[in-house]
Parts: C-alpha cells; sequence; structure tokens
C-alpha cells in the first residue's frame, strides 16, 4: 500500500512534463505587449500549461483563450498544444473522457504537422490516461508508440522518461524483468543525456523496486542505496527519505536494528521537511522493528508519538494500523488491558473504515448507473425520430427507472447483509475476546479477594487478639477503667485500620506509620515499661506523601517483638526508620532481641507465625512483584554474640 | 455547654458514647436518648438540642429517614455509622461530620470541637444532604462548597481540579470558577477518587475526564492549565491517566 504510493508520488514529482510556475510573470507580460495574435496565442497556451498544477481553473481560462485566439487565426502548433495541455487539465482533475477526445484532437493535429517529438508527448499522455482507466495493456501500445515517434523525432529527454514510464507499468503489471530492462534503458540515457541527476535517483529506484519485488534483497539495497546517495547529494531529502525507507523495509524482518537505522533516518528527514503523514508511516514501522528487537520501550515511544501524529492527521486507516501495533506492545508488556482498550479501538475504526468504504462504494455504483443511464437516454434520443424517440424514451425511461431502483435495492441489500455479516463476525471475535479477558479478571479478583482474607487472618494474628481480650478482661477485672478503655480503645482503631487498609493496595507513608505507632503502642501496654521505641521517617520525605504497599512492614515489627524481643530479658528497644534510598523507599526494623541464631528449640506457636508471615510474604512478593524484597542482618557484637536483628525492605 | 441527644437502637451504643462524653467531653450535657427515629422526633421537639448523634442504621427508619421527615432542622448532626460507603459519601459530600463506630475518644473530642466552632445548620446544607441520600451512587451527589455565606452544590463532573494550600483547597471548575474550602485535599482525594480523580501531585487532585494529555512532566487540562505531576508518581500517574 506504502509502495503504490511512491510510485504515484513519483509519477507527479518527476515523470511529469516540468511546468515552471516562476515564468508566468514573463508570459503575462508578452502577453500584453505581443503585437502579433500567434505570439499571444502561444503565451496564453503556454500560461494554461505552466499553471496546470499551481492553479488549475486559471489554467484552464487560459487555455480555452489560447485555443479560441489560435483557432480563429489557424494557428495550428497552438491549436493542438491548447488540446494537449487542456487534455492534461481534465486528466488531471478526473475527466478521462474529456481528457480522452482532446488528446486525440491535438495527436491529429500534430500528426498533420508531421511533428513527431510532439506526437510523441500527447501519445505518453494517452498512455498515462489509459493508466488511469486502468488498461496496462492500452497504457503500454501508447507508451511503445510514444517511444517511436521520440525517437524518431531525436528527443532523447523524452525518450528517456517514456522508457521509465513503461518500466513502471511492467512493474505493475509485475513483470519485474522487463521492468528492469526499461528502467536500465532509461537509466543509461539519462547518465548519457540527461541534465537532471535525479531522475537517475528515480531509475534506480525504479530497479530496486524491481529487485525487492523478486525478493533479491541485496541487489534491491545496492540500487536503492545508490539512489540514496543521489538524492542526499542533489539536496532531494524527501526522495533520500524514501529510499531510506524503503531500505528499512527490507531489513525489518532480517535485521530490524539495521531497519530502525534506516527508518530513524527517513524519520529525520521527514520531521525536518514537516511531513506528519510521512513520519506518522515510519513511526509505525519503527515500532514494529523495535518490538521485533525486543525494545519494548523505544517500541512504546516510537507508537505513541506516531499515533499522535496519526490522529492529527486524520488518516484513519493508519490510526488503526497503530492501535493494532500498541495492541500488540501492550500483549509483549503483558499489559492485559491496554491491549483491550487499544485492541477495541482497532477494531472499532476498522468496522468504521469498512461502513465508509461501504458508503462510498454505494455512492460510486449510484453515480456510475446514473452516468450510464444519462448516456443511454441521449443515444437514445439521437438515434429516434422526435415522437417515437419520446414515447421510447419515456418506455425506457420507466423500465430503466424500475431496473435502477431493483438494482439499486439489490446492490444496497448486498451491502447491507455484508457489512452486518462482517460486523457479527467482529462482534463474535470480540465477545470472545472480553470473555477470555472476563475469565481472567474474575480470576484476579477471586486471588485478590483470597489475598484480602489471608491478609486480615494473619494480620490479626489469633494469639495478639487473644492477649489483647485477655488484657482488657484482667484491667477491668481490677476496675482499672482508665487503662481498660485505652486498651479498648487502642484495639479498635487497630482493628478499623487493619480492615480499611486489607481492601486498599496503596497508602500513604503517614497511614503506615500512624498504623504501626497504634500497633505498637498495643504491644507496649503489655510489655511494659522495659520496652522503648521508635517509629521515624523524615519529614519532607512524610509530606511528599508517598504512597506505599499496605499492611506490609507490620508482620516485621511484630516478628521483632514476639520472636526477637519478648524472649529477651531487660531493656527491650525496637527502631523502624523509613527512609529513600537510590529514589525507593526503604524500611528498616531493627531490635535488640535474642537474634535469629539463638532461637528456643520450642516450636508451636512460633513456626506457625513465621510460617504464616512467609505464606503472606511470598503472596505479596509475586503479587508485587519486586517491590517485596526484603534482607534480613543478624547483628551480633565483637564476640560474635547475637545483639539483635534488623531487617530491611524496599517497599 | 452544648446540649446533646443520642439517637441509636442499640443500648450498649448510648450508654457506651454517654460514658466517652462524660469522661472526655465535660462540656457535653446529655439530655436523653432515643432508640428509633420515632422516640427520637419526640425528644428532639421536647428538648431542642444543639447536637444530635444519630446512627445511621436503624431498623424501622434509619437516621436519614427522621431528617428527611424533618425537612429542616435546627440542630446539628453528628452521624454514627458502623460502615457504609453510600452514607459516609452522602455525608461527606455534604460536609457533614460523622464518627466511625466503634467511636474513638480523640475522634469524638474533635467532632465535638467542630460543632463548637462553627455550627452547621444551614438549610442549603440540609437541602443537599437530603439530595445525596436519594442518589444511588456518587456519580450523582453534589459536593457542598460555601464561599462567603453562600453554599454551593457542585456536580463532581463540574471541577477540573483540587489545589492544596496549607489546610485549605482550592477547588477549580470548568467554568473558571474557583472555591476555597476548609477541607483538605486529603478529604477531596478520599471522596472523589473513586470518581475517577487522580492525585498527581501532594497538592493537586485532578478530575480525569478534564484531563487532555501528559507532557513534560505536567498534566495538561482542556482549558489549557497545566498541573504539575511530582517525581515520585510520575510514572504511576502517567500509566493510570493512559491506560
Amino acid at each position: 500500500m506504502r509502495l503504490a504510493a511512491l510510485c504515484l508520488f513519483l509519477f507527479a514529482a518527476h515523470v511529469a512534463p516540468a511546468q515552471d510556475p516562476t515564468l508566468v510573470p514573463e508570459l503575462l507580460r508578452s502577453l500584453r505587449t505581443a503585437p502579433a495574435d500567434s505570439a499571444r496565442a502561444q503565451s496564453l497556451v503556454k500560461l494554461c500549461f505552466n499553471l496546470m498544477r499551481s492553479a488549475p481553473d486559471s489554467a484552464r481560462m487560459f487555455g480555452e483563450q489560447g485555443l479560441e485566439l489560435a483557432q480563429r487565426i489557424g494557428h495550428d502548433k497552438s491549436i493542438a498544444d491548447a488540446y494537449n495541455n487542456l487534455g492534461w487539465l481534465a486528466l488531471s482533475q478526473g475527466g478521462l473522457k474529456e481528457a480522452d477526445s482532446l488528446f486525440v484532437l491535438a495527436l491529429d493535429r500534430f500528426k498533420a504537422m508531421n511533428k513527431p517529438a510532439y506526437e510523441s508527448v500527447v501519445r505518453s499522455n494517452m498512455g498515462w490516461l489509459a493508466e488511469k482507466k486502468g488498461d496496462r495493456v492500452g497504457a503500454l501500445g501508447q507508451f511503445q508508440e510514444a517511444l517511436k515517434l521520440a525517437e524518431a523525432g531525436r528527443d532523447t529527454g523524452n525518450v528517456a522518461v517514456i522508457l521509465y514510464s513503461i518500466g513502471t507499468n511492467y512493474n505493475k503489471m509485475k513483470e519485474y524483468g522487463h521492468a528492469r530492462d526499461y528502467f536500465e534503458r532509461a537509466l543509461a540515457m539519462e547518465r548519457l543525456h540527461g541534465e537532471r541527476l535525479d531522475k537517475q535517483g528515480i531509475c534506480l529506484m525504479g530497479i530496486g523496486n524491481t529487485y525487492r519485488s523478486e525478493g533479491e534483497k541485496q541487489k534491491a539495497i545496492l540500487n536503492y542505496a545508490q539512489a540514496e546517495t543521489i538524492f542526499v547529494h542533489i539536496g532531494d531529502l524527501y526522495d533520500a527519505a524514501l529510499v531510506a525507507e524503503n531500505t528499512g523495509g527490507l531489513y525489518d524482518q532480517d535485521e530490524p536494528t539495521k531497519a530502525a537505522l534506516y527508518y530513524n533516518r527517513a524519520l529525520k528527514a521527514y520531521t525536518e521537511l514537516k511531513s506528519p503523514n510521512d513520519q506518522a508511516y515510519v513511526l509505525s514501522a519503527l515500532g514494529y522493528v523495535w518490538m521485533k528487537s525486543g525494545e519494548l520501550v523505544k517500541a512504546d515511544s516510537s507508537l505513541v508519538a506516531g499515533a499522535a501524529l496519526a490522529a492529527a492527521t486524520g488518516d484513519l486507516d493508519l490510526v488503526s494500523d497503530f492501535e493494532l501495533r500498541l495492541a500488540q506492545l501492550a500483549s509483549l508488556q503483558g499489559n492485559s488491558n491496554a491491549t483491550r482498550t487499544h485492541y477495541e479501538r482497532y477494531i472499532a475504526l476498522q468496522d468504521s473504515l469498512r461502513s465508509t468504504a461501504n458508503e462510498s462504494e454505494l455512492l460510486r455504483l449510484r453515480t456510475a448507473f446514473e452516468t450510464e443511464r444519462s448516456e443511454k437516454d441521449n443515444a437514445l434520443l439521437r438515434a429516434s425520430d422526435a415522437e417515437k424517440g419520446e414515447r421510447l424514451r419515456v418506455r425506457n425511461l420507466q423500465l430503466y427507472g424500475s431496473l435502477a431502483l431493483a438494482l439499486l435495492a439489490l446492490v444496497g441489500v448486498v451491502l447491507i447483509w455484508r457489512n452486518l455479516r462482517l460486523r457479527r463476525k467482529h462482534s463474535e471475535v470480540l465477545e470472545e475476546l472480553n470473555g477470555a479477558l472476563e475469565d481472567k479478571q474474575a480470576r484476579i479478583e477471586e486471588i485478590n479477594a483470597l489475598l484480602r482474607m489471608k491478609l486480615l487472618r494473619t494480620q490479626m494474628d489469633p494469639h495478639f487478639i487473644h492477649n489483647c481480650l485477655n488484657a482488657i478482661r484482667a484491667l477491668s477485672l481490677k476496675a482499672d477503667h482508665e487503662r481498660a478503655d485505652e486498651y479498648l480503645e487502642g484495639f479498635a482503631r487497630l482493628l478499623r485500620t487493619v480492615l480499611e487498609h486489607s481492601v486498599r493496595d496503596r497508602i500513604t507513608l503517614e497511614e503506615e506509620i500512624a498504623f504501626l505507632k497504634d500497633y505498637v503502642k498495643l504491644e507496649q501496654l503489655r510489655l511494659g515499661d522495659d520496652f522503648t521505641w521508635s517509629i521515624t521517617a523524615d519529614e519532607t520525605l512524610i509530606s511528599e506523601e508517598p504512597q506505599i504497599s499496605s499492611l506490609l512492614v507490620q508482620p516485621f515489627v511484630e516478628n521483632a517483638i514476639w520472636h526477637g524481643l519478648a524472649q529477651r530479658s531487660g531493656s527491650k528497644r525496637l527502631k523502624v526508620v523509613f527512609e529513600e534510598r537510590d529514589g525507593a523507599i526503604t524500611c528498616t526494623v531493627e531490635d535488640n532481641g535474642i537474634g535469629r541464631t539463638d532461637i528456643p528449640a520450642t516450636p508451636g506457636r512460633r513456626s506457625l507465625g513465621l510460617k504464616l508471615t512467609g505464606e503472606r510474604l511470598q503472596l505479596l512478593t509475586e503479587r508485587l512483584e519486586n517491590e517485596g524484597a526484603f534482607q534480613v542482618v543478624d547483628l551480633k557484637d565483637e564476640e560474635g554474640t547475637p545483639t539483635g536483628t534488623r531487617v530491611s525492605l524496599r517497599l | 455547654m452544648v446540649r446533646a441527644v443520642i439517637v441509636d437502637d442499640e443500648a450498649e451504643a448510648r450508654a457506651s458514647l454517654r460514658a466517652m462524653l462524660r469522661r472526655r467531653a465535660e462540656d457535653v450535657e446529655v439530655l436523653a436518648e432515643a432508640s428509633s427515629a420515632e422516640e427520637a422526633k419526640a425528644v428532639i421537639t421536647q428538648h431542642a438540642p444543639d447536637l444530635v448523634f444519630l446512627d445511621v442504621q436503624m431498623p424501622g427508619g434509619n437516621g436519614f429517614d427522621l431528617l428527611k421527615q424533618l425537612g429542616s432542622w435546627d440542630f446539628d448532626v453528628v452521624f454514627t455509622t458502623a460502615s457504609s460507603q453510600h452514607a459516609i459519601q452522602a455525608i461527606r459530600f455534604s460536609a457533614l461530620d460523622y464518627l466511625m463506630k466503634p467511636v474513638l475518644g480523640d475522634e469524638l473530642r474533635a467532632a465535638i470541637d467542630r460543632h463548637i466552632a462553627k455550627r452547621s445548620d444551614d438549610p442549603e446544607v440540609q437541602r443537599q444532604l437530603l439530595h445525596n441520600i436519594a442518589q444511588p451512587n456518587e456519580q450523582s451527589m453534589k459536593l457542598t462548597l460555601t464561599q462567603g455565606d453562600r453554599t454551593h452544590a457542585i456536580a463532581p463532573a463540574e471541577i477540573t481540579w483540587c489545589q492544596a494550600d496549607n489546610n485549605y483547597t482550592a477547588v477549580h471548575l470548568a467554568d473558571e470558577r474557583r472555591f476555597v474550602s476548609a477541607r483538605t485535599l486529603k478529604d477531596y482525594d478520599e471522596m472523589l477518587s473513586p470518581l475517577g480523580f487522580i492525585r498527581v501531585h501532594k497538592s493537586a487532585l485532578v478530575n480525569r475526564k478534564h484531563v487532555d494529555g501528559v507532557a513534560e512532566g505536567h498534566v495538561r487540562l482542556r482549558n489549557g492549565t497545566r498541573v504539575e505531576i511530582s517525581r515520585r508518581r510520575l510514572e504511576e500517574v502517567t500509566h493510570a491517566l493512559r491506560g
């Protein structure tokens, strides 16, 4: 698709006769000052020619004036030129029938004047016309004829152009060998006689294209490289970029990194030339090769940038292409949610593109039918005498009218049916996809729910609960209402926080610290005054309100208290510090307890606690991937006696 | 002296709240208790209290039903609730006070202090509360914002972003109006995050519905405003706004 666009572009820019709008002021001056009508007619026709692309309406006006004047004074050359130019105008504006008759008129004049070089130009124009009609064989015939005439007229420049045109025709007919022959002949002509290097570049590119189509990658690359050198040399950035892009396309299957190199070169040029549509195409290709070489971050940035450009240019085809690529990328990244979003957008775009295509097809059929009908009506009208013709016309009109209605209805039904069928097929695929995703989502939810329950269970260690309740009961029995209430309130607060945090994935650091303080305060009531503790964090860190995973630190604090400190006699110290290290929030839990190496050999409760914490951490590490990474350091004094434990967690 | 009434269907809950008030709030006098909405109506008419502790969930006519029947009231309400996300959102959106059960001493004290500092028996606020309670979810609830002595009801969708200013919050609307609210940004974050608001900075909360794109460490809003994303949240925010 992209390659076809390139060929069309080349045709327009290089092969068509070279108009030069800068000549216009000069021509206008001579139009005003020229004494002879023949000179004025020539100026008018030349104005028509040079304004064709930049101002087609003015060109047409000048052309028609020139034709009229030339016919009045009988200036054959100007008449023929005017016909040819007006034909070209009609061709470029889609009036193929009109162009055809104008070219025939021009051809007849030139033939009568015995001017084979001019005849040749008209012939090649007729070749383009045939090609535009899709008549490749007819086009080839015209070009061959044009070639003979140009050679007879010794018009070497035109010979090269025609040779090139024949090459492109063979290329489109997939006769790559023939195509290459002609491109090479055109190239040789250009090298011998040509004044413009860019035409050589175009020929080289054509040769490269034929090799590429035949799968001869190395030869194609060789020719592209030569073409690129030429374009770079003459400062034709756009064509250099086109060639680089095509070269990239040759590498993208086997050597994606190399392809990326070429694409980047093309991208740079397109960016410089401010050509967003081309940029978007290259970015799409870049995204593809980055994905292929596993450079997902680069692929992501290419695709995101390209998608934005595509959206801005409004090329829906391209936008949908990007959505598909982004979906592929998201799936490579394992982001199923994004995959689904992009895929859904892709499908939606495809659907709307298809229905637009259907609509325009319907419109085309309708217009074609209307045109045909009116032409037939005209023919009928001319063929019969008035009265008979009138009767016939009415009857035929009725006939064609009803036929038309029937046909239109039929076409409509077929189109609607096709559209419906496509839609149904797509919604089936979509439903299937959604179903699969929903299943996955449901499983994730299920796992989350299990995790939550598990969190609750392990967080609220039954022994901890019993301890609290017993302590409160003891205080009530002692009628120490003050402390009983304090204990109860602490317990209630903790219960509430655990419930709240267990349904949230992320909480703020401040919330986590408050929670830990509530917890340690409760333990303090039990452990008594031997137990001192601190929970601190850098003030600026807290004020930035960073989010961390909920309920991650408490098991370590609990572990330090129950297994490190509770079994130690004398002063018990606990220190919890939150700080930022290498851009990550780190929590250090340090105690001066008995250490891991000095565990009493009584299993039971201890092993249960550890087991639960371990299990939970495992689940958390799975869930948080690398977030749950932690390190344990056994603290020892100089003699090697354990003096506590330090656990560091990256949150 | 704050004259209060306790409405709760559970005797233990009433006794416990009364005991806590005795211990922590000597400036509050409990005039009476009521165990149902019906009883509460009579008690309130009889005592004309300053403050009513009103349980949200009660069998046979809950706390909201009582207020609906009253239509408007000239006392402050502090709702008490064990857990009902919908009720809590309705209360918070209306800028009214509530206590989570089991009631904690310091939270109770803070609520009483707020009542003493500013009575909020604005009839407009009361109308908003009744409106919000009647909504099926927070999407259609309205936020009560006070500017000077006028109370405005704002649909969350109208809010483009909220900006922290010490303990105040500037609320920016799509029509360029701006309100300064005496609540913290954290409050707004908690209320509005279920509606797709995203905290992009410690001092900024944006409505993703009004987000145009993310570029150069900023969120660009549809009206052209650029809001800085904090370095720490950049990845999370970019991901959330894109995905």
